[in-house]
């Protein structure tokens, strides 16, 4: 039986080392749509090693946290290593202080900032600054940005929103100096309500924007560079492998695979080039990743 | 995923509060279509017709007050006088002060009012402040505008409450009575924004004592924007003016010293959603009107009119691999109540069904093809073709080819007319006209250089006009009109502006015009054709031969300065008694802004002067008694305030 079943597991791709080692709870941070895309993947290429039931299941070997409050979650759970995927780095970097004495790594969702300015050079190559607002909370993002912004030729032209009432004010502040602006996942700016403000406001000055996600293209962003929670689950199951293979856990890793959408019909309107989505991919995929 | 715009300790970044503690959620949100296909503008190069527009940079660095004299800053159109406030513009010649030739939108609904066609610009509820960008389609443009865009459409487009945040105060004081105030207040909300203005301006008009020109026009308009859901929004526009213009002229016994009194208003609600697949839909309706009372003895009891327009429009615009289609519907009624005029009520109702494909056929190459078929309640049915080729030359550079039919429809006051003044011609329209045809060709040339921060723009034309529609006297020498005459209009218009550095522009835009008539159709008492035949050979006289302008924008430290030259060469309105002299005329504007633009507190003051040497050029002669009519130099200080 046990042959049976090696030989099966054989044929599932990445995972001719295994046996049934590691048993893994997978803890996700919420039910909504990404969550389920993770868990679906994830479950369909680690087959088998996923334990169903309720916290503190007897015989985990892994948790793999999904989210912020996956992470939480496995905290929860004593002396079991974690392998916490689709966080964000600066969340993941924040809560190190009570990480201390757990085995824990990261995928993160972000992309890696070099990533992010390649993209912008390789879709937009007449771009020469890049706006970006962000609140309080994510302005230990910045140091990296402008790191990898230098590092690109690109000059980054930062600027923080203090209140609500200054959102605006604080943008055409950015827009005036930039040729692109760069949306940072801070729903706190971007969201379904304010969305529309910002888009209008830098369509009207013919600024394009750049994304982390196909809705923002879909909304009338120039293009995004994001990776898909499938992506993200594929990448995280290889660090499982990996993890068998070794009994350790990986380093924090960036996402290695993406996705480039571009937004043709915004790209017209606002004069810019058409850029094929293949070449701005193999432009990235030159660069090597980070 | 419920979460709330913002919270206080999120911003304070208090220690050890992270954010939300599901951040990764930030990275899918749904965000609603706010560039769909519709709201996306074409870009220039890829325009089917050739397209100048003035966007609010251009409004303010002009100074100008009026629709009317923005125009000046399109190449070939004429900017005519019939008094201080009764502006018209015209492109490609006109007949009278009414120009019918030339669609004019607000919002897409067409202010071109019956029951004598043209356009009632000191009446308008907007003020300039209110308008965001306007373009001006030189040329037949019928399958995508309509009906009367036979020489062009001026598109204009209001600002709504992204434009500018907070209240806004404007005060200007002027010569020759000169007087505006105007507040501006904006709101945006998660789900609504509105912007709301007010605003009164006066002007005693010229010092021509011959003519009774001034005029007073309160003014008040909303736009909001509503959306319910990702998918949909609901745009609601209202206005409403109240004027007072002064009208007479000494010396004519039926047009005696009196006061027009005016209230205009239109409600227009549309409804948009954005559909999957990046097109959208559009339904919606507008409603305007615009009242009248004239006191002047000249009628048999006061000249009094209501008039209405109500359109019921429907449009979709669909996004597919190489095409960008848009087609879509209107019901349109008319509705004239003047009995001094007509008699009696007259109601004209049309139909238009348009459809226009933007087709990418290779990288290189794009066509535009268009049609609208339209009736015009007079029993006509007419289809308007349009096919234009764009050809990328170069990067950067386009070449054009276009050709287009359009039609104008005769509006109730040609058809209809039964005048019962008690002095003056009386007009008894025999009625049967069929609408006027425009067949247009052009090739047309769009460069632009970023390197050496040059644009070069240059169109040569040929418009051939039939069944025009004219004066036609009856044997008592009552006036009907009927389909007389033939157009033939030729020639070349160019824009070039090069921008010198950041803040310093220069700007020159030159049209040179052609133009020839023949009678095509037969009057109904031949005896009058020798008097036709007059006005036809008139006809050359009715475009400037040469017209164009120089214009430059400088920063100077604080200031901004902009001067223009116009010059005009010698034109002659169709109906006009003199030909309008040679015009060189130069105008300029001194601006000083301060504070911090966009927050409270700043602002900017403007001096401007129109005709700063006083260059007396003859205006636009109508009558006998208005002979000797000179222009005037016009100046006024103008100043905006944010709160």
């Amino acid at each position: 039986m046990i042959r049976f079943l090696f030989l099966l597991a054989l044929l599932l791709p990445g995972f001719a080392a295994w046996s049934a080692e590691p048993r893994i709870q997978l803890l996700l941070g919420g039910d909504s749509a990404p969550y389920q895309g993770f868990a679906r993947t994830f479950e369909a290429v680690a087959e088998g090693r996923v334990l169903s039931g309720g916290d503190n299941v007897a015989g985990t070997t892994l948790l793999v946290a999904v989210g912020q409050r996956g992470l939480e979650q496995a905290l929860a759970i004593p002396a079991l290593p974690i392998l916490a995927a689709m966080v964000p780095q600066d969340e993941f970097i924040q809560m190190q202080p009570r990480l201390v004495g757990r085995s824990v790594s990261a995928l993160y969702i972000d992309q890696p900032w070099q990533r992010q300015m390649q993209f912008i050079r390789a879709s937009l190559p007449q771009v020469k600054s890049v706006g970006v607002i962000y609140t309080f909370a994510h302005a230990s993002l910045l140091p990296d940005m402008e790191r990898a912004a230098r590092g690109t030729g690109l000059k980054l032209v930062p600027a923080q929103v203090r209140t609500p009432d200054t959102l605006f004010e604080t943008l055409d502040g950015v827009l005036e100096k930039s040729d692109a602006l760069l949306v940072l996942p801070d729903a706190s700016i971007y969201n379904a309500g304010s969305i529309r403000n910002i888009l209008l406001t830098s369509y009207r000055r013919r600024i394009p924007l750049l994304g982390v996600s196909a809705g923002l293209v879909r909304a009338g962003a120039y293009g995004a560079v994001y990776s898909t929670p499938e992506q993200l689950a594929r990448q995280a199951a290889a660090m499982v492998a990996n993890f068998a293979a070794t009994g350790r856990l990986p380093d924090n890793q960036y996402p290695q695979q993406f996705e480039i959408l571009l937004n043709s019909q915004v790209a017209r309107s606002l004069g810019l080039d058409r850029v094929d989505e293949r070449a701005v991919r193999a432009e990235l995929g030159r660069e090597g990743q980070p | 995923m419920n979460r709330t715009i913002w919270s206080g300790i999120l911003l304070l970044g208090g220690a050890g509060t992270a954010a939300a503690a599901d951040a990764e959620l930030d990275y899918f949100q749904e965000f609603p279509v706010v560039l769909s296909a519709s709201r996306l503008s074409q870009p220039l190069e890829d325009a089917p017709n050739a397209l100048t527009v003035i966007d609010r940079k251009m409004i303010e660095d002009s100074g100008y007050r009026t629709v009317p004299e923005l125009m000046r800053l399109v190449p070939g159109f004429y900017v005519g006088y019939a008094d201080a406030t009764a502006p018209f513009v015209a492109y490609h010649g006109t007949t009278d002060q009414l120009s019918r030739r030339m669609q004019v939108l607000l919002d897409g609904k067409s202010i071109y009012m019956p029951p004598y066609g043209g356009v009632h610009w000191a009446e308008l509820p907007i003020s300039v402040d209110d308008i965001e960008r306007i373009e001006v389609i030189r040329g037949p443009a019928a399958a995508s505008h309509g009906a009367n865009s036979l020489q062009g459409v001026i598109s204009i487009t209001t600002r709504d409450a992204l434009a500018e945040r907070g209240a806004h105060l404007q005060v200007l004081g002027g010569n020759g009575g000169q007087a505006e105030t105007g507040v501006a207040f904006s709101h945006s909300g998660e789900r609504m924004d509105y912007r709301l203005s007010a605003g009164y301006r006066r002007d005693n008009g010229y010092d021509f004592p011959v003519l009774n020109d001034g005029s007073r026009t309160a003014l008040l308009n909303l736009r909001a924007n509503y959306r319910p859901t990702l998918e949909d929004t609901v745009e609601l526009r209202v206005g409403a003016s109240d004027s007072r213009r002064d009208i007479g002229i000494v010396g004519r016994p039926s047009e005696p010293f009196r006061s027009l009194y005016s209230n205009s208003s239109y409600q227009q609600v549309d409804w948009i959603r954005a559909l999957a697949g990046g097109g959208d839909l559009k339904i919606g309706y507008a409603n305007m009107t615009y009242d009248y009372w004239d006191n002047g003895p000249a009628a048999i009891d006061n000249d009094v009119a209501h008039i209405r327009r109500q359109d019921l429009t429907l449009q979709h615009t669909l996004e597919l691999a190489q095409n960008r289609m848009v087609w879509g519907g209107l019901w349109r009624e008319n509705s004239t109540d003047n009995l001094v005029a007509f008699g009696q009520r007259r109601v004209l109702r049309q139909a238009q069904l348009f459809g226009h494909d933007e087709w990418r056929m290779a990288p290189d190459w794009l066509a535009n093809i268009g049609a609208m078929l339209e009736t015009d309640g007079l029993g006509h049915t007419r289809l308007s073709p349009r096919l234009a080729l764009n050809y990328t030359l170069a990067r950067g550079q386009t070449l054009r080819a276009g050709y287009s039919v359009g039609y104008r429809n005769p509006v109730m006051f040609e058809e209809f007319a039964r005048t019962q003044y008690l002095t003056g011609r009386p007009y008894n329209a025999t009625g049967g006209l069929i609408p006027e045809r425009m067949a247009s060709a052009e090739l047309g040339y769009l460069g632009s250089f970023p390197s050496s921060r040059v644009t070069l723009e240059g169109r040569v034309y040929v418009d051939k006009l039939t069944n025009m529609i004219f004066l036609d006297p009856l044997l008592n020498y009552d006036f009907s009109f009927s389909n007389l005459y033939g157009a033939r209009y030729e020639g070349f218009e160019g824009v070039l502006t090069y921008q010198l550095n950041q803040g310093n522009t220069l700007r020159m835009q030159y049209a040179r015009q052609n133009a020839r008539c023949e009678i095509l159709g037969t009057m109904t008492f031949a005896a009058f054709t020798p008097l036709l035949q007059e006005y036809m050979d008139g006809c050359a006289r009715t475009v400037p031969a040469h017209s164009g302008s120089l214009g430059y924008n400088a920063t100077l430290g604080h200031y901004r300065a902009n001067a223009t030259y116009f010059v005009q060469s010698p034109v002659q309105v169709l109906d006009a008694q003199e030909p309008q002299s040679w015009m060189h005329r130069v105008d300029v504007r001194v601006a000083r802004p301060f504070g911090q633009q966009g927050k409270a507190g700043s602002g900017e003051v403007a001096l401007v002067v129109q005709n700063l040497f006083g260059d007396r050029y003859t205006e636009y002669t109508n009558m006998p008694e208005k002979m000797g009519f000179v222009a005037e130099r016009r100046f006024w200080l103008n100043s905006r305030w944010a709160f």
